[in-house]
């Protein structure tokens, strides 16, 4: 029985042959007509990749949440600390000032200019504890982010500075302005932040040291 | 053909129609009109670019899924800005200005916006009906 069925099954993959040689032919040349469109958008930079022009909305899509899911899936093998200390938020409001507050502001406290000209834009990240966990987010710390302006800090930074920023961002839902103030060095170590009074007024420029 | 069938498409037919209007009323009706301050299309992006939907869930612009400042959306419908100023153009481009000085303190920083790019955010914000 299985001898005939298999031999019918023969006789239709022959009477078929020009049938699949097309749809093989046709699968084929999809895939090349493909993997050309695809040399030619590289190869003539058909895809503008200048910062002034957005993302079409379909790749902005796919690149955060790819971003989004890398994260979220590699980051799992991080144990965050159970709680932090007072200490350790002081600590990151300080390295957060000296190093993350140009691109990503703060409560009440703009960003600086030229970082307008980035894409994708730095996040204020006033709930960035609402939006991630504690590992993900020393996750994002400690190995940045490809094709932005986010750089892999663990590079230069111990894990205890970055459990510190972790400390820090994890506090900052809950930090007002006039807290946020009173939580900063005398001077920013580096860059030009517009910091801003808690007491209103104008802004005034904190420069380099 | 039985004589039910057609009295039933007309029925169905009516019943449609009647939903869809009904859903239609009282959505648009209290909106008011909005003027022309700025170009909506340039506000976008001038939007994206700021880092406003870090902070505030805005409709039509990506990842703008902020939970730190109100959601913007329906902003057209709003009578009211910052929980302070009545909603015109003037206060609005104000607010987004300079809202250290509207309201000193508050979370949300004076971003350093021009007068143009701050009309063009308020043109964008306009177009939330």
């Amino acid at each position: 029985m299985v001898a005939v069925r298999a031999h019918r099954f023969q006789a239709l993959l022959y009477r078929w042959r020009w049938r699949i040689a097309a749809y093989v032919l046709g699968g084929a040349s999809a895939f090349a007509v493909m993997g050309l469109g695809a040399l030619a958008v590289v190869q003539f930079g058909l895809y503008n990749t200048t910062a002034t022009k957005p993302h079409y909305k379909l790749v902005s899509w796919a690149a955060h949440a790819t971003f989004t899911n890398s994260t979220r899936w590699r980051s799992q093998g991080v144990t965050a600390p159970s709680s932090f200390t007072p200490a350790q938020v002081q600590a990151g409001a300080a390295e957060y000032v000296a190093d993350c507050m140009m691109c990503h502001g703060g409560p009440g406290v703009a960003r600086a200019r030229w970082v307008q000209g980035l894409t994708p834009t730095p996040p204020y990240l006033l709930d960035a504890a609402q939006r991630w966990t504690k590992p993900q987010l020393f996750w994002i710390l400690q190995r940045g982010v490809k094709m932005s302006a986010m750089p892999a800090w663990g590079e230069t930074r111990s894990d205890a500075q970055l459990w510190n920023l972790v400390a820090f961002l994890d506090a900052l839902p809950k930090l007002s302005a006039a807290d946020f103030h009173k939580m900063q060095p005398d001077a920013t170590a580096s860059g030009v932040a517009e910091v801003v009074s808690p007491h209103g007024g104008q802004p005034h420029f904190v420069s380099p040291q | 053909m039985s004589p039910i069938r057609p009295i039933i498409v007309v029925v169905a037919a009516a019943i449609t129609v009647g939903v869809l209007a009904l859903a239609g009323c009282g959505d648009q009706a209290g909106v008011p009109q909005r003027p022309k301050v700025g170009d909506a299309a340039r506000g976008a992006i001038v939007i994206g670019r700021s880092g406003c939907g870090s902070c505030h869930e805005i409709p039509g612009v990506m990842q703008a899924n902020g939970m730190v400042g109100p959601p913007l959306d329906h902003f057209a419908r709003r009578t009211i800005v910052a929980g302070l100023l009545p909603n015109t153009p003037a206060n609005l481009v104000r607010w987004i200005r300079y809202p250290q000085q509207v309201v000193p303190g508050n979370a949300m920083p004076d971003a350093g916006l021009d007068e143009q790019q701050a009309r063009d955010v308020a043109a964008y914000l306009y177009s939330l009906r």
